[in-house]
């Protein structure tokens, strides 16, 4: 799954490490969820876009879903 | 998270009590297997000593895991930085979703590779075939139990 969190975290000036601890999960679940290996559970993905101050659907790409 | 960080630390503090426990039970078995109070049950006095040091051997592995457990345990629970550090650790969800899908897949290469050495050990030994068929049962029965438990919970 596609996700903006790579550019939310460049714009805010935030490392993995430190997205990693903020919502409470390890840096390397980060890097997988970036770059689409993992999808993340739906109450990590709303605590990364809770984080951020967006919703849901505003991080993660759903569009996928919505073609099948 | 800090509900969740009372709790982990509870759960610790009873981790470190069966390591403890358990440390202090192997210490004991392996003081009376040194001056030989128990001893397997061998017939050849060769075996028997072969085996007392392989028992002996794991022991000393499991003290120094068990050391090392109570160790890293009381550091976390004195320090809340590390305990935050090991609550991540242990609660990733990836991780959870890596060894998930280990056990899926590890428990279906036993499954195969036991109905394989029942086959295969029937036609050499079967002694081998008959401890391969319970070792197959129990793990059925297991994975039914568990299934049962999990189903009814979620």
């Amino acid at each position: 799954m596609r996700t903006k969190i790579r550019e939310l975290r460049k714009l805010h000036k935030l490392s993995q490490e430190e997205l990693a601890e903020a919502v409470g999960t390890t840096r390397q679940t980060i890097t997988s969820i970036e770059v689409g290996k993992y999808t993340a559970s739906l109450p990590l993905a709303y605590k990364i876009a809770h984080y951020f101050g967006l919703t849901i659907e505003e991080v993660f790409d759903f569009s996928e879903l919505e073609e099948e | 998270m800090e509900k969740e960080l009372k709790l982990y630390k509870k759960s610790l503090r009873l981790q470190t009590v069966f390591y403890s426990v358990s440390l202090v039970l192997l210490i004991i078995m392996m003081a009376l297997s040194v001056f030989e109070v128990i001893r397997p049950v061998f017939p050849d006095e060769r075996w028997q000593s072969m085996w007392n040091g392989f028992l002996f051997g794991l022991s000393a592995v499991y003290v120094v895991v068990s050391i090392l457990g109570i160790v890293k345990n009381r550091k976390a629970q004195q320090n809340e930085a590390e305990l935050k550090k090991m609550y991540i650790q242990t609660h990733d969800e990836r991780e959870q979703a890596i060894s998930r899908r280990c056990g899926q897949t590890a428990l279906i290469f036993e499954l195969v590779g036991l109905l394989f050495a029942i086959v295969i050990g029937g036609f050499f030994s079967p002694v081998v075939s008959f401890v391969c068929i319970g070792c197959l049962l129990y793990l059925c029965l297991v994975v039914v139990s568990l299934r049962i438990y999990f189903g009814k919970r979620m």
